[in-house]
């Protein structure tokens, strides 16, 4: 043992996880040592201090209303990602796919997810359209401020969504009930959806 | 308890704010002595119980509800206090006696509350006291969830506990 | 040194002074260069729009906007609006005229910026208020943690460091994301796309057949969640990580280096699905794809 008393050994003497050999040199230390004596006195009222600190304080102002609200925006987004998506799933047998250059084509009907979600595709299907053809007619004109190689990417790009629609929509008609390949197809329309509306927005310049 | 965080996952509104009610408290004091900021521990509670909604589903019960919350409320703070030290300082260092040197200086004896008292610490040391003698984590796990080695936490808490004593006997 | 001489003019609707600047720099080569400046109010925006060449924006003066450009491209330099919001840059020309314009922008830290290119590349540093980029086939760079951070490219390649939401999107071009950020969204068509970080919040990641990359560690109570069509996805994650794995796939592989469970075949007996809960648990991952492979790597 060195002149004073080390932490380790104050405090396995204090809460009596000390070996007995130990014990009996730390009792005969602090006979002979004021200071070591006091330290574990002080050691010894923060202990009983500590054990009755309380594990538990109210904060001063109730955070249950900001929290049930951020709850209720977080369902609500959570909701609305998933009514859109089942709308989209439930419109493909009314979808009408037009991509720069190629035929429109009614793709196969897939299951429907019930009459509200269609409801909700008919709502947004205008927009959706809306957004296809004016692209088509920019390109189509020429009127578009756009690098060739800019235009490439965003043709190649709408490809590479149909491509995957395609497939998705395919393995979801063997595998009707596989939410995981729905998610797939969802999130396929949603780039896409996403991708005609901030083309057209490059293209136009607004 | 095990009943309402599976009514909880399962939907219920009124079992979540329950187990809210229940250990709101907890988490507060937890947040609180991290931070020794009542809004930050305020905003960090909250930040807390929407994380806890949004992964109730991935609590599986094979530890006990309250541990998943108080690693869950433990990781949050730190989560907090790493980006903002990030900002703030340029230094990452878990030498005690740097840290002791950043923190501001212990407040003058006095009789005191022991709460004062420790958040009179310096951040490192408060950090890993609070941890250790109020929650009760080991050193190997305190260790992992600072990102230092053990002997470093030890030597963290000891630093805590002298500073403790004098203050409090003086 | 520089030298400079100013001329003053004032203006007529906008009963605010526009300070028209020459500068010169000492320097064999150094292009002059003119400077508009105008007062912003604290939290004022301002949108910069520029079709080609490039664009910084960088943190100047508390109340004030500066735009500086080539002294050729001054006839063409806009600077409009009032001290609430200023729009600044260079307006497209019809017939493939417009100019290809290299733009320094200097604003307050606290005021919010939209930035629009058409192939202009864009920098932005320590812009607090707000960003928002758009761009067709601009490079994007931005280091800064706004209270708000939103970039959109088609073809245009976009990196980001920052302790902010931020939310990236693009068509082919790559994102990357680095830092302390809270929660990131990110999606692309075939663009790659790599985050990471050591206590990784929370995540959402979707491409069609653009590869994912992820590279650290999750905070307790993080979340990670990728769907992709047939992008590769790989995790290097280190040993220790705590989170539950949920993934999917209908055609691809799925290889687990971290534990010594496997992928079993789906109930449906289309595709095979891993899930095994590593530590913990408490950060949650979930991937979904259709035939791209998925990769788990111990760091």
């Amino acid at each position: 043992m060195t002149d004073h008393l080390h932490e380790t050994e104050m405090a396995a003497y204090i809460d009596e996880s000390a070996s007995d050999a130990v014990r009996s040199t730390v009792a005969a230390h602090l006979a002979a040592c004021p200071m070591c004596a006091a330290e574990v006195r002080r050691a010894v009222s923060l202990a009983a201090r500590l054990s009755s600190v309380p594990r538990s304080i109210d904060p001063p102002r109730d955070p249950w209303p900001e929290i049930r609200g951020e709850i209720q925006r977080e369902r609500r987004r959570r909701a609305a990602r998933w009514t859109m998506g089942s709308a989209l799933l439930a419109a493909a047998a009314v979808l009408l796919v037009m991509s720069v250059g190629r035929q429109a084509r009614n793709p196969a009907p897939i299951a429907a997810q019930g009459s509200g979600a269609l409801a909700e595709w008919r709502r947004v299907e205008p927009a959706y359209e809306r957004s296809e053809s004016e692209m088509a007619g920019t390109i189509a004109q020429g009127k578009t401020e756009l690098t060739p190689t800019t235009v490439a990417a965003v043709q190649k790009s709408l490809a590479t969504i149909d491509s995957a629609i395609a497939e998705a929509r395919a393995a979801l008609d063997r595998d009707p009930s596989n939410e995981a390949l729905a998610r797939l197809l969802v999130s396929a329309h949603e780039r896409k959806v996403d991708l005609l509306a901030r083309a057209t927005r490059a293209m136009s310049g607004t | 308890m095990e009943e309402l965080v599976h009514r909880a996952q399962q939907g219920d509104d009124g079992a979540f704010e329950r187990l809210y009610r229940e250990h709101v408290g907890r988490v507060y004091a937890l947040c609180l002595r991290l931070t020794t900021d009542a809004r930050a521990a305020e905003e960090l509670t909250q930040d807390v119980f929407i994380r806890v909604w949004t992964r109730l589903g991935s609590f599986r019960g094979d530890a006990a509800f309250t541990t998943w919350l108080h690693r869950l409320t433990v990781n949050v703070v730190l989560h907090q206090k790493r980006s903002a030290l990030r900002r703030e300082l340029r230094v990452v260092t878990e030498d005690p006696e740097v840290l002791e040197e950043m923190s501001p200086a212990a407040p003058a004896e006095r009789a005191m509350d022991i709460d004062d008292a420790i958040a009179g610490l310096p951040p490192g040391a408060r950090t890993v006291f609070v941890l250790h003698d109020i929650e009760g984590y080991r050193h190997e796990e305190i260790a992992e969830l600072l990102g230092i080695a053990a002997g470093t936490s030890k030597a963290h808490l000891f630093r805590a506990r002298r500073q403790l004593r004098r203050v409090l006997e003086p | 040194m520089t030298s400079r001489s100013s001329l003053r003019r004032a203006s007529h609707g906008l009963g605010c002074a526009v300070t028209l600047t020459l500068l010169w720099s000492a320097g064999a080569a150094a292009q002059q260069r003119v400077e508009l400046r105008r007062a912003l109010v604290t939290g004022g925006t301002v949108r910069v729009f520029l079709p080609l060449g490039s664009v910084r924006v960088l943190v100047g003066e508390d109340t004030v906007v500066s735009v500086s450009a080539p002294q050729a491209a001054a006839g063409k330099l806009v600077m409009a609006g009032d001290a609430r919001v200023l729009k600044v840059g260079i307006n497209r020309e019809p017939g493939g005229s417009t100019p290809t314009v290299d733009l320094e922008v200097r604003v307050p830290r606290s005021a919010h910026l939209g930035v629009r290119t058409d192939s202009a590349d864009i920098d932005i540093a320590n812009v607090e208020g707000g960003v928002e980029v758009f761009t067709a086939g601009g490079r994007v760079r931005v280091a800064a943690s706004p209270r708000e951070l939103r970039v959109e490219s088609l073809d245009g390649n976009i990196e980001i460091e920052s302790a902010a939401s931020v939310t990236a999107k693009s068509a082919s071009g790559w994102i990357v994301v680095r830092g302390t950020s809270p929660d990131v969204e990110l999606s692309s068509v075939s663009g790659r796309v790599a985050l990471g970080g050591d206590a990784f919040a929370r995540g959402r990641v979707e491409t069609i057949s653009g590869e994912v990359r992820f590279v650290g560690s999750f905070a307790t109570g993080g979340s990670l969640d990728i769907a992709t069509q047939s992008g590769a996805v790989t995790l290097r994650l280190p040993a220790n990580v705590s989170a539950d794995f949920d993934i999917t796939s209908a055609h691809g592989a799925i290889q687990n280096g971290l534990s010594n469970t496997r992928a079993t075949p789906q109930a449906s007996g289309t595709g095979s699905v891993l899930r095994f809960t590593q530590g913990d648990g408490g950060a949650a991952v979930t991937i979904h794809t259709f035939k791209g492979p998925v990769t788990l790597i111990r760091q």
